[in-house]
């Protein structure tokens, strides 16, 4: 029809309309879908809706993108083997002597986890089944119990493989392989503070995580023996993250080969059936076409809004305040913390990195504090890093965070709402410490990358 | 170690993509009748065998540690291949020396027998550069030789090993079978990575055809997976052990998926996995959401049936020229770009499903 509109009163409607519509319960990927139709034929004409295939089709032959139901199959393989109850069943034995043993135990499981999975809700709901009741027989702080819980299975989407790093390299053009290894330290932060804030506030109080009774330890010995059922998983995250790592294979055929590593591991596990393969496969299914299809219709919505000058005036409104390079990082941290309230990564992901990555391009990072700064050509990388460690965040933001409903799902009914909200606040603390430190001394993110692929 | 020269014929990966679903299901369906899971058996321990057996993995899956003498002949075929990589490419540099060197040899003969001035001193000093470079060629050709013969033994001797074990396999696992008597029991587990919100709503009677054509469409397509993990999983072992890359993996897996994504739209859309922001939405009763969804559905089909009609002029441009992609393998395009219109179809008839089922609830004819 060929409407013509500022660009201002242009943005009010178009995200206006898109959270009118969320708030109805329009599935994501429909909202921003349908909302790109109508702006394109109102504000276009009728041909320039023949876009619509030609910018979907590009996603649905992408390379990358195929690792997204490669690497959720071998999750969900991994998990119908029962590796979740056998790995944490280990680490507890190993850890149960401390105080707030099996909440430490519970984190440092999720990391082994993490580093074989790359999605976040299947682990979070399994070690919710089988951790949580655990930890509250023993006389654990509920609080500290799904704290740890909550935290520690969220870091299944930012510890590689990760399907958020895939998502990410697609859409900012970035390379896939350096944004797994770059994950890698600011993870293995997170879950440290993790261990560490527990295992303090334990020993201050040791009521809150009380140290198992002396009989139902086990002796060293068994503990040396119990290992021998950890060989098969870290196989496994030497095969994927080595493959990776080392440049054998692409971070594609990693995903093949570890899902036939996870089938041998299911099999060896007499868990390998045709029954495990289907509920896998349907499961792999819906969690990728959640993905895809949010996809298909957020990059109509952002392109239609970059073709209008979006762009520029979002770029135009953030340098406009005339906050330094920094400043402004921080602003986008704190939109990105808002929206992961109320958005899951996917469309947060989506909508913003196609705008701030851009502006961020055009600024100057001396360091901070007489830090080393970050070339400009590293700053994609970087801000990959640090917007997957903000996205941890919103996995536990209340009142829409996946990681909150996930555990909500399964825990005993004394356990509320209210309380898993609670619990989640001093995670999300050390969460935003987190994205700080990554911030201040990017050597967290970018060190590894570069000693790996200058090396290559 | 030979060269795997297999390129995927176009009728076999169509026929794949649309046979293995359906012997899928009848496996698990065949597997429900026999209730014979959770010990070893003999199909899974030939699969590993012939796909995963110099590494033991089908003597590892059989908890036999006898596995372990498979490393050592795996790791010199590897070692022996990547020789096989380095001495090919010495082969091809001390050849191209060579070929350069018998050029100039050639040409300073010439100009000799034309009586050219300075003639001669070329000539002899072509001739002293070409000796060493045909030296050096025949090292590589020697080193090539060496290297194959390696590759040879060890290739020989691992397959040697594999073909005992293929003859012996059936009473290890019989044997394996009398130490498992009690088979594990499966685990139970919850597989949902979709938004834990509503439960699904059963469709109205009238719709039950459409409900079943969504489930059973998107039941076949997720066992595609599968075929990618032994795809990729053929073209790594193909460039690392038999040094030959194939060209039709990549690009016939990620097409895969991009169809899988387009046609299962609507079963995510059915199973209600598409994320939605639940802050108000699950707060409102049974009415309240379907009259939320009755507004936002014209939203919907406005963009599931502009994808019907784009995705339908897009893919009709490719089935008239009958398109094929502009790589060396050559793959038929157009039954790609098909799936945009099929998937926004079957999402157009899993909306109206809901729509009326919402319209029943608001008129109180359905709880």
């Amino acid at each position: 029809m060929g409407l013509e509109l500022p660009i201002l009163w242009l943005s009010v409607l178009m995200f206006g309309g898109l959270g009118v519509l969320l708030l109805l319960g329009l599935p994501m990927a429909f909202c921003t879908g349908s909302l790109a139709v109508l702006f394109l034929f109102l504000f276009g004409n009728s041909a320039v809706l023949n876009m619509l295939p030609s910018r979907i089709f590009p996603f649905m032959t992408d390379y990358q993108l195929s690792a997204v139901p490669l690497f959720i199959f071998m999750a969900a393989i991994l998990e119908k083997a029962g590796i979740i109850e056998e790995l944490f069943d280990v680490v507890y034995k190993w850890l149960g002597g401390l105080k707030g043993g099996l909440a430490s135990a519970t984190v440092i499981s999720c990391t082994l986890l993490a580093a074989m999975v790359g999605v976040v809700g299947a682990t979070e709901v399994t070690m919710g089944m089988i951790a949580l009741p655990a930890m509250l027989k023993r006389n654990y702080d509920a609080k500290l119990a799904c704290g740890s819980l909550l935290a520690g299975g969220t870091l299944g989407i930012l510890i590689p493989p990760s399907v958020m790093a895939i998502v990410y390299a697609v859409v900012a053009q970035q390379s896939l392989g350096e944004l797994l290894v770059g994950s890698v330290f600011p993870g293995l932060l997170l879950s440290g503070m993790y261990v560490g804030y527990v295992t303090l506030r334990c020993y201050i109080n040791p009521a809150l995580g009380p140290a198992l009774p002396v009989d139902e330890r086990v002796s060293f010995v068994e503990k040396l023996r119990l290992l021998r059922r950890t060989i098969l998983p870290i196989l496994l995250i030497i095969l994927v993250l080595g493959v990776i790592f080392l440049g054998i294979a692409t971070p594609v055929e990693a995903a093949g080969i570890g899902t036939f590593g996870a089938f041998i591991v299911c099999a060896a596990h007499r868990q390998l059936t045709w029954d495990t393969i289907r509920d896998a496969g349907i499961a792999t299914l819906k969690a990728t076409a959640m993905v895809m299809w949010i996809f298909f219709g957020a990059t109509m919505f952002v392109g239609f809004f970059i073709l209008k000058g979006g762009q520029t005036f979002v770029s135009d409104s953030i340098l406009g305040t005339g906050l330094a390079a920094y400043g402004v990082l921080i602003l986008m941290m704190v939109i990105l913390f808002v929206l992961g309230m109320f958005l899951d990564w996917v469309g947060i992901l989506l909508l913003t990195v196609p705008i701030f990555l851009p502006i961020l391009k055009g600024l100057q990072f001396d360091g901070l504090f007489g830090l080393p700064g970050v070339a400009s050509s590293d700053v994609p990388l970087w801000y990959g890093v640090i917007f997957m460690v903000n996205m941890q965040m919103a996995f536990l933001s209340p009142p829409f965070g996946y990681s909150l409903f996930y555990l909500k799902s399964v825990a005993p009914p004394q356990i509320t709402m209210a309380t898993i909200f609670r619990s989640a606040v001093p995670f999300l603390f050390l969460q935003a410490i987190g994205v700080a430190l990554c911030i201040v001394f990017p050597a967290i993110t970018l060190w590894l990358p570069k000693m790996v692929y200058v090396a290559n | 170690m030979p060269s795997l020269t297999f390129v995927m014929p176009h009728w076999l990966y169509w026929s794949t993509l649309g046979l293995f679903p359906l012997v899928a299901t009848w496996l698990v369906y065949r597997e429900q009748e026999r209730r014979d899971f959770g010990r070893p058996n003999l199909f899974l321990a030939y699969l590993f065998l012939l796909t995963a057996g110099f590494l033991g993995m089908h003597r590892f899956y059989l908890k036999s540690a006898w596995g372990m003498i498979f490393i050592p002949f795996f790791l010199a075929v590897l070692w022996t291949s990547a020789d096989i990589r380095i001495a090919r490419e010495n082969l091809s540099l001390s050849r191209s020396e060579a070929e350069h060197a018998e050029r100039l040899l050639t040409r300073a003969q010439s100009d000799l027998a034309a009586g050219k001035t300075g003639a001669a001193q070329r000539l002899a000093k072509a001739e002293a550069d070409a000796a060493p470079a045909r030296d050096h060629f025949a090292a590589s050709t020697d080193g090539l030789r060496r290297a194959n013969g390696y590759a040879r033994v060890a290739g020989i001797l691992l397959g040697l090993l594999l073909l005992g074990d293929a003859f012996l396999l059936p009473r290890l696992v019989r044997r394996r079978r009398q130490r498992e008597t009690t088979p594990t029991p499966p685990l139970v587990h919850p597989l949902d990575t979709g938004v834990p919100a509503s439960a699904v709503k059963p469709p109205l009677p009238f719709f039950r055809p459409v409900d079943w054509l969504v489930r059973v469409t998107g039941e076949l397509v997720a066992y595609w997976a599968v075929l990618a993990v032994f795809a990729y999983y053929y073209e790594v072992v193909a460039r690392y052990i038999f040094n030959s890359p194939t060209n039709w993996v990549h690009e016939s897996m990620f097409l895969m998926f991009g169809m899988q994504y387009m046609l299962a739209g609507a079963y995510a859309y059915r199973d209600e996995t598409h994320v939605r922001v639940d802050i108000v939405y699950s707060h409102l009763s049974v009415r309240g959401r379907a009259v939320c969804d009755i507004i936002t559905s014209f939203f919907f089909f406005l963009f599931a049936g502009a994808l019907l009609v784009t995705g339908w002029r897009f893919a009709s441009d490719a089935i008239s020229i009958g398109e094929r992609s502009f790589t060396e393998w050559g793959i038929q395009y157009w039954p790609v770009k098909l799936t945009m219109p099929i998937g926004a179809a079957l999402l157009i008839l899993q909306g109206l499903s809901r729509l009326v089922r919402d319209i029943a609830i608001v008129a109180g004819k359905v709880e």
